[in-house]
């Protein structure tokens, strides 16, 4: 019974809404919204569980003091500041403890949620994003070490690439830049997209037929 | 030239195409002559070097400046025409807009010979059998075609009733907050009486629930009054520095600026038609001269001023919206909710009048419109809009699709009578056991990574599919797992995946709810939190596997640097190169979704494998025939490529 309800409730709005697909008629329009509605509010609620497991997993690692325990309570702590902040700062009329701010009289708490995520999450986030220009360097290192004829030709490749767009319009190299990018490369990104695409066509239709059982937890 | 083919005009029933460039010297004249005579007898006094006079004078002296701009630009203009008669649009056409959801018709006629000298078109319609024709659409000139729907009348009526909604819930909160607004009111001197100019707003304004109203009213008040002191010592600083020598350079450009205008009296008043470079000459000095001025201390001094003088009517016209507070009652705001629902539900009632139905038959006009002129077409036939039950455009999806799961349907069935399928060897998939076996031996965990997508992906799906073969293994092996989450629902799936593994394997007490777990939807949060896990926990086996966008080299090279073996797969084809570079094994695009059928060897899914395999194929040939067509010309081959 336990595998059985999903797999039917699977095959049943699978088939619906593949024949949804091709009815532009009201009702059918109105069912796919609210199939949509109802999927914004089951993520609303399994929130509820991500965060229980938030939670739980950071409390485990403080209570059993495992490696990095000490980010935990700093975890934990962002979470309920943040959450108190937010909750009370982004509610209409709320005005508790007012403060003026170039002018405006706004909540403090309004204005320590927008502080800590413009001063905070955001320029903690560009960090981690920009990171990503020293890792590109080192995995581009690695790539283009000549140690094979498809390695050379990734080389070269990629030289060509580098210079066409250094010395635009200085050296006369523009044309074959861009022609390695739009014929080959793209041929083989159009080759990779059809393939993943049937695929995914093909997953889906084993997952609507009960064929693929592996999301539930297992084949049997 | 216009009063002597006037006597011509006069006798013409029809439409005259207008004369050559030609003006009216009259009225302008009388105008331009009086400005200009204000602005000499102006002129006189600013000779005095006196600074107050100059800015007191500048400030008319550009009001003359836009007139004389104003003028200009009139006789830049075409002539007038005088039209008696315009003709109507014709043959309107009707057609149900096919493959929708109904309740769309789409409309289409011959434009009026008369176009280019309409205001525009309006369109009229009614429902057959009835006589009572309703504005629908007012359309601009050079419009032959239309779309009439229900888009914008269900946004009005949308909007009518949120405002009724909003009225209502707003007028018991507002009622409650009135006495406290009056309060903080009475702390302001009041005003004599009620300035009914400002009521409205004011009731608007408190309905909208506003209920610190006097207090934003208040800091408005400050802020306007901190911009009003500092405009007031920028002037005093700037009156400080303007010299007599400044002042006379002004009055250079100011006497510069009127003899232009002389220039231009003497041309009107040779009552001659000036050309239209000459006029575009004396525009070009006027404007020249003007940013002159504009650049001179004493101008902006006058600036100032006027910003000064706006900053105090902005600071009395609040101070009378928190003294008018005092006058508001209960009952106004109960009388303007009142009115204002009335009006939106004649608003409502009004747009769902002209709502158009499915299966009712509409009769269109489309009348030409210039001035008082009206021309309208004839009446169109009758046409009623339906919607589909079928949407013919995708018949190639349907096609498709029923091909491509007869395929698949076809190598199931071959799979289970025992038929020996071929499955070309995935290195990345082959390496999973070498993976886990490592970090067994090592006795580290091993990380899985499902992907940073939700789980309406289906690469998230193909990846689920694989966690529950590699958590078996790990259950098997009595290895950790750690799956960290960024979807709170693809956490759930996978924590279910992991637990029944163990179930499956045999050791449903070794399952650690601790090993799967959400970390934070926040992209780069994640990642942080992830690498802070390859890095202290060291697992000796990375699976990266599922939907990745500019997250997925940060993570494999964290990953690589831990010394950890790597197998990443994704069809996100901007992130494989990163992939390729960074990890051992990498899963291409489609191998990704095979992966459960190439780990299990299960007959159906295998047959999966095998249909899209033949799909793949097909479309390729396909795609290489409709070129070829499509490079000969053929219609039908370009039609089947470009058709969604």
């Amino acid at each position: 019974m336990k595998r059985r309800i999903p797999l039917t409730l699977t095959l049943v709005l699978g088939i619906v809404m593949m024949i949804q697909f091709f009815i532009p008629h009201q009702f059918s329009q109105d069912f796919k919204n609210t199939a949509l509605e109802w999927l914004r509010v089951i993520g609303g609620f399994a929130f509820i569980i991500g965060l229980a497991s938030f939670i739980t997993h950071h409390y485990t690692k403080i209570k059993h003091k495992k490696e990095g325990w000490a980010y935990s309570p700093i975890a934990l702590g962002a979470l309920v500041v943040m959450a108190v902040v937010g909750l009370i700062g982004r509610s209409p009329n709320m005005n508790w403890i007012p403060v003026t701010v170039q002018g405006q009289q706004i909540s403090v708490f309004t204005y320590l949620f927008s502080n800590f995520f413009t001063h905070m999450m955001i320029p903690l986030g560009a960090t981690m994003f920009s990171v990503l220009a020293f890792y590109i360097a080192s995995a581009a290192y690695r790539s283009f070490r000549a140690k094979s004829l498809v390695s050379i030709l990734l080389l070269v490749a990629a030289f060509v690439i580098m210079l066409a767009i250094i010395f635009y319009n200085v050296l006369p190299l523009g044309d074959l830049g861009e022609w390695l990018l739009s014929v080959p490369n793209m041929a083989a990104k159009r080759g990779i997209l059809l393939g993943a695409s049937l695929g995914g066509i093909a997953t889906s239709l084993k997952i609507i037929l009960g064929i693929e059982r592996g999301y539930l937890g297992g084949t049997k | 030239m216009f009063f002597l083919l006037l006597p011509f005009l006069l006798t013409q029933a029809e439409v005259v195409s207008p004369p050559e460039r030609s003006y009216d010297p009259g009225m302008d004249v009388a105008v331009l002559a009086g400005e200009v005579d204000t602005l000499q007898a102006m002129l006189t006094q600013v000779t005095g070097n006196q600074v107050e006079d100059l800015e007191a004078h500048m400030s008319s002296m550009f009001t003359r400046v836009y007139t004389i701009d104003s003028i200009l630009k009139v006789l830049m203009e075409p002539e007038e025409l005088i039209v008696e008669e315009i003709q109507p649009p014709a043959n309107v056409k009707v057609e149900d807009v096919r493959n929708d959801v109904g309740n769309q018709l789409v409309l289409r006629w011959n434009l009026s010979p008369d176009d280019s000298l309409l205001d525009g078109y309006v369109l009229y319609r009614a429902v057959e059998g009835k006589q009572e024709f309703k504005q629908i659409q007012v359309l601009p000139p050079g419009a032959d075609s239309t779309n009439d729907n229900n888009d914008l009348l269900a946004r009005m009526i949308e909007y009518g009733r949120d405002e009724i909604a909003s009225l209502r819930r707003n007028l018991p909160r507002a009622k409650r907050a009135l006495p406290k607004l009056k309060q903080d009111a009475a702390k302001f001197p009041q005003a004599d009486s009620l300035v009914p100019g400002i009521k409205n707003n004011l009731v608007a304004i408190i309905l909208g629930y506003r209920r610190n109203t006097v207090r934003q009213f208040e800091l408005d008040m400050e802020t306007a009054k901190r911009n009003a002191e500092r405009v007031q010592i920028k002037i005093d600083s700037l009156r400080g520095e303007i010299t007599a020598e400044q002042t006379e350079v002004f009055t250079e450009h100011v006497n510069a600026l009127a003899s232009g205008m002389v220039d231009l009296q003497s041309m009107v008043q040779e009552d001659l038609p000036p050309g239209a470079a000459e006029l575009e000459a004396l525009a070009e000095e006027t404007s020249k001269l003007r940013a002159k001025i504009q650049g001179t201390t004493v101008y902006r001094v006058q600036k100032l001023e006027a910003d000064l003088a706006n900053l105090e009517a902005e600071i009395a016209s609040l101070e009378s919206m928190i003294a008018n507070i005092a006058f508001i009652e209960e009952a106004d705001l109960e009388e303007y909710a009142k009115s204002r629902t009335e009006r939106m539900q004649g608003l409502i009632e009004d747009s769902e009048g002209k709502l158009l139905k499915n299966r009712l038959s509409y009769r269109y006009k489309v009348v030409a419109v210039r001035g008082d002129l009206q021309a309208p077409s004839e009446l169109s036939a009758a046409a009623s809009p339906s919607a589909q039950l079928f949407h013919t455009q995708r018949i190639n999806v349907l096609v498709a699709m029923i091909f491509f799961f007869s395929l698949v349907t076809f190598f199931i069935s071959q799979a289970k009578r025992g038929k020996n399928l071929f499955l070309r060897k995935i290195a990345g998939l082959e390496a999973i056991d070498e993976a886990v076996g490592r970090a067994t031996e090592m006795g580290r965990p091993i990380l899985f990574v499902p992907g940073l997508s939700t789980i309406g992906d289906i690469a998230t799906i193909a990846a689920l599919n694989i966690l529950q073969g590699i958590a078996k293994k790990a259950a098997q092996y009595d290895t950790p797992i750690i799956v960290p989450n960024r979807d709170p629902i693809v956490y759930t799936v996978a924590r279910e995946i992991v637990k029944e593994a163990y179930s499956d394997a045999g050791r449903p007490d070794a399952f650690n709810p601790d090993s799967v777990f959400f970390i934070t939807t926040s992209q780069f949060a994640y990642v942080a939190a992830v690498n802070g896990i390859m890095l202290r926990e060291k697992p000796a086996a990375n699976f990266f596997l599922g939907m990745f966008w500019a997250e997925s080299l940060l993570l494999a090279e964290t990953g690589n640097i831990s010394g950890a073996i790597q197998i990443a797969g994704t069809d996100a084809s901007a992130q494989l190169p990163f992939f390729i570079t960074a990890c051992d094994y990498t899963i291409i695009g489609e191998e990704l979704y095979a992966a459960s059928a190439y780990l299990s060897r299960e007959p159906n899914l295998v047959g999966t494998i095998k249909g899209q395999d033949w799909g793949k194929a097909t479309i390729a040939g396909l795609l290489i025939v409709l070129t070829v067509l499509a490079m000969f010309g053929i219609e039908f081959a370009v039609k089947l490529l470009t058709t969604v």
